[in-house]
């Protein structure tokens, strides 16, 4: 029996690089913690090379290595891509001094359990991959804590989450027992060649519950709100772009790889999550006085929008279909690292009160591009999320049926739902002050923060007059949308 | 054209574009933004002569660009103009500039005019773009691209209701052009992948090859997006407050330029791309249209605000550009356009007129003004010209786009049920009347009579001098128009009657 597994280390380098950075920030913070920059630098730069990496192999061939259970493709590179450019984008934003080793080396390891669950096709290692960025995350919203919420929020989450990967990983066991062999290309053949009953129905269902929970749909979602605003604003950067994508990529998979043949019961499921967090997500969204809490709930009516490709088209999901979603999950991830930077500069020199609002974003710059972050979110031109909502109504259409017709009126209610409440919240960043209330002072904000809102800012505008700027990113198996 | 004649329509939209980023790096000092603003609307209107001085009327497309922008779903930057659009984009050139020329003096309150004259620009851009493009998408681009500014203008510089309205028109508009964009997509979906609106509208129904009840579907979604920006009856309701709350500036681009991009979406996409379910709503048009002519001059009869009935002749108007469209005639059609132009012409007028009552005096109600031509008669009497000119009098522009729309529905296109659409031509030769009475009736209060308590101990300036620049080629205009029409009508007819032949004269 030969145990040697093989190792390809060409394919395995960005992982290896996102770890051999961890234990390098470790390092770094254990012998000279009082160096803060060097430390945030280095991990930058274990990013971006981690990106660069993906990017070169994506002009190369894919392959397998570690006995075929990790597998480099199209699909792992360009969502490694994705989730390498978010983590990238958030760490930019950090203040150095408050990026201690731990913070760093939680975000680098959890990314790399991002990164390495798009590579793996053996439900084992999918979980695992899947518990280490949950774990990552867990801490990382506790994390420098001493307010009450922050530990609510911390526990609410971590005990939802628990509970969430168990269930997945019944189901994955019974998807084991079904196929007697835990690689996705064996339970998928294995269900491919039975007829969907019960004990299919249960396993399906059980696996996607575990994943949805990971991206806050309804009704797996009420950890959401908390989680966002108690946890410090990178993180929730991170939750809402990184971590959300990362799940909506390992739904993805699931649809794809795992169950491609059991869409009679995953795609009505879909469907049903995607109606009820679009509905949902933007409705109760309009009724939040905190600002955090609104762009939470917002994400969650998000989910419900990414999940539509997923839930329409005949007999599974196309490349087209997971093209949509890459093409979203895009525009969603410069919409919401747009937002949040804005947020995150306004409040990293001064007190960060109670209930956020829009006013704390007053300096023309901030105000500029927060609005501009928000109107990409709601999809209207010239702002890159036009062209992702016209991809996610566009792929409804094309599909056909009176399910698909029903969910793109969904999309476009709520979308207009949506736009209400960026609206009120763009106008509320120059509203003058209410009788009584003092007027608000602009936020003092440095070079680096004018320089990245104007960056994001003219992405998301150039992006939106010239969407194969961002499109063609994906383009080769999954660009034809 | 020795150089390349599509630079024309790129500069349309490019120079306003590079001016509204522009007008955002200069100071905050008292004049420097609005000169820049001047600058680039007198450039681009500059560029909109030179296009009129090399149109062809006989000739098809010009000033064409065609590449490409979207592969993946295969849509392409293609601009051109033709009879239709161009009268159309001179008219919103001829409003920017003279919106900037009157912003010259009259600060936007709260003072922030970079802001200000970035966010016009922008609009500018949209409005020309929209004019201009000849894809679907990126008419959608265009078309939604209006609203973020509009909204902000009225929400930060309107007037104490400016939050609701402004947040009333954004969704009311975004939700109308959503399910535009369906409309769209499907259509994309049937008519061969293709967004092209030239080659979707020579191939016609045929070339969709659907039942007509599909059609009939596409046709209603498209409907509604285009109804919510004309505004048609029921879904006007936005446009009185958006209209009233919004500044003087805002108010004259919403109410001169971009209520005709709904009408114009109806001629240049709907009509020709769905001819055989433009047939079968083409009497529900026009009943809305009738509608709207009489509910909205029955609406100014009861206004107290100057500017809300103002807002209210405007939903009469355009039910008469309604009404032309329904008929699908040439002359209907054409009427139409004309309607259009008046009406931005007309209507732009008006609104800067109350605008300068607003700042003089501080009010809008009706009843607090009177006699206004005692202290400024000059300004009243502009207000008395436009007033006459927005009723429809013989010899100015404002006839002949209810003139021709009232003609066509006397014999509207084949198809349709000759009867009812002359039912609407009484009905809406009752609507001049009534116009008659409602914009008399405003002025005889407003201008003549005892002097209003608002005017009491005030010092009123007459006409200043921008406002004389502003106002006076206006007049002119309108005069010119109304006693030579075919000024316009020339460029107007040719392009519609081959939108006419071909989609109609097919089916």
């Amino acid at each position: 029996m030969d145990l040697a597994v093989s190792f390809d280390r060409t394919l395995l380098s960005p992982e290896l690089a996102l770890l051999a950075t961890a234990l390098i920030v470790l390092i770094l913070d254990l012998m000279v913690p009082r160096l803060h920059l060097p430390r945030l630098v280095v991990a930058v730069g274990g990013v971006a090379s981690a990106l660069v990496l993906a990017i070169w192999l994506h002009r190369g061939e894919g392959g397998a290595t570690l006995n075929d259970a990790f597998v480099v493709d199209e699909f792992s590179l360009v969502a490694k891509g994705i989730l390498f450019a978010a983590t990238l984008l958030v760490l930019l934003l950090g203040v150095p001094r408050f990026c201690p080793g731990e913070y760093l080396v939680l975000v680098l390891l959890g990314l790399f359990g991002m990164s390495a669950m798009c590579s793996t096709r053996d439900l084992v290692a999918f979980v695992v991959a899947l518990e280490t960025f949950a774990l990552c995350s867990y801490l990382l919203v506790g994390w420098r804590s001493g307010w009450k919420f922050r530990a609510e929020a911390t526990l609410k989450y971590f005990l939802f989450g628990i509970v969430s990967t168990a269930v997945t990983l019944y189901g994955a066991s019974l998807l084991y027992g079904i196929a007697g062999d835990t690689s996705f290309s064996a339970v998928a053949a294995a269900l491919s060649n039975r007829e969907v009953d019960a004990l299919a129905v249960v396993a399906v269902v059980m696996t996607f519950v575990g994943v949805l929970f990971k991206v806050a749909a309804v009704p797996f979602h009420t950890w959401a709100p908390d989680a966002y605003q108690g946890a410090p604003l990178q993180v929730t950067t991170l939750l809402a772009t990184a971590s959300k994508v990362a799940g909506f990529i390992a739904i993805a998979m699931l649809c794809l790889f795992v169950v491609p043949s059991a869409h009679e019961v995953w795609q009505p499921l879909l469907w049903v999550v995607a109606a009820l967090s679009m509905i949902v997500g933007n409705l109760v969204a309009l009724r939040q006085k905190d600002l955090v809490r609104m762009l939470a709930w917002s994400s969650v009516g998000h989910s419900g929008f990414m999940l539509v490709p997923l839930s329409v088209g005949a007999g599974g999901v196309s490349d087209v279909a997971i093209g949509a979603l890459f093409v979203y999950a895009m525009f969603y991830v410069l919409g919401t690292v747009g937002a949040f930077a804005c947020l995150t500069f306004a409040t990293s020199h001064h007190e960060v009160p109670e209930v956020m609002d829009s006013s704390l974003v007053r300096n023309g710059v901030l105000g500029v591009g927060f609005a501009i972050a928000l109107f990409s979110l709601a999809g209207l031109p010239p702002f890159g999320g036009w062209f992702a909502k016209l991809t996610i109504l566009k792929i409804a259409v094309d599909s056909g049926g009176v399910w698909a017709y029903l969910l793109a009126a969904i999309v476009i209610v709520t979308s207009a739902v949506a736009l209400g409440y960026y609206a009120i919240a763009a106008s509320r960043i120059w509203r003058s002050a209410d009788e009584g209330q003092p007027e608000m002072q602009p936020a003092r904000i440095g070079a680096r923060a004018k320089a990245f809102s104007v960056i994001m800012s003219a992405v998301v505008v150039l992006s939106g007059l010239i969407p194969e700027l961002v499109t063609s990113v994906g383009s080769g198996r999954f660009g034809g949308v | 054209m020795s150089i390349d004649s599509g630079l024309f329509s790129v500069a349309a939209i490019g120079i306003p574009f590079v001016g509204s980023l522009l007008v955002v790096l200069v100071p905050e000092r008292k004049q420097v933004a609005s000169l820049v603003a001047l600058v680039v609307t007198a450039l681009t209107a500059v560029v909109g002569l030179l296009m009129l001085a090399g149109f062809d009327r006989n000739g098809a497309r010009q000033f064409e660009v065609d590449v490409a922008w979207i592969p993946t779903i295969n849509s392409r930057f293609h601009l051109f103009v033709d009879g239709i659009s161009l009268p159309l984009l001179l008219l919103s050139m001829a409003m920017f500039l003279g919106v900037s020329i009157y912003s010259l003096t009259h600060d936007p309150q709260p003072k922030r005019t970079r802001a200000f004259a970035s966010l016009m620009l922008l609009l500018q851009v949209g409005v020309n773009g929209t004019f201009l493009a000849q894809d679907l998408v990126l008419f959608f681009l265009f078309f939604e691209l209006v609203l973020v500014p509009m909204y902000f203008l009225i929400g930060v510089w309107g007037g104490s209701r400016r939050q609701y309205a402004a947040l009333k028109f954004f969704v009311f508009t975004v939700l109308g052009s959503a399910v535009m964009l369906v409309g769209f997509l499907a259509i994309y979906f049937f008519g061969g992948n293709t967004f092209s609106i030239p080659e979707l509208s020579a191939g016609g129904s045929a070339a969709l090859g659907v039942s007509t009840a599909v059609e009939v579907v596409i046709f209603g979604a498209l409907l509604f997006g285009f109804a919510v920006k004309i505004p048609m009856f029921p879904v006007h309701t936005w446009m009185p407050d958006a209209h009233t709350e919004a500044p003087t500036a805002a108010s004259v681009i919403l109410a001169s330029v971009m209520l005709k991009l709904g009408g114009y979406g109806l001629i240049r996409i709907a009509l020709p791309i769905l001819p055989e379910a433009a047939i079968v709503y083409a009497p529900i048009m026009g009943f809305l249209g009738v509608l709207a002519i009489i509910y909205g001059a029955l609406g100014c009869l009861a206004q107290t605000d100057l500017k809300r009935l103002i807002a209210f002749s405007s939903l009469s108007h355009m039910g008469f550009v309604v009404l032309g469209i329904a008929t699908c005639t040439t002359v209907g059609i054409a009427a139409a356009v004309f309607a259009m132009i008046g009406h931005g012409l007309i209507t732009g007028l008006l609104f800067f007129v109350c605008g300068g009552v607003q700042h003089r005096l501080h009010t809008r109600e009706i009843s607090k003004l009177g006699g206004l031509l005692n202290v400024a008669p000059r300004l009243s009497w502009v207000l008395g010209f436009a007033a006459v000119a927005s009723l429809g009098i013989p010899g100015l522009a404002g006839f002949w786009g209810e003139f021709g729309a009232i003609l066509a529905a006397f014999a509207p296109a084949d198809g349709l049920p000759v009867t009812v659409f002359r039912v609407y031509m009484v009905t809406a030769a009752i609507g001049t009347v009534l116009a008659a009475a409602y914009l008399l009736w405003m002025f005889s209060r407003v201008a003549f009579g005892k002097v209003g308590e608002a005017l009491q101990g005030v010092e009123v300036r007459d006409l200043t001098k921008t406002e004389s620049v502003v106002f006076v080629p206006l007049m002119l205009a309108i005069v010119v128009l109304g006693v030579a029409p075919a000024l316009i009508l020339d460029m107007v007819n040719p392009s519609v009657a081959e939108i006419v032949n071909d989609t109609f004269g097919r089916t």
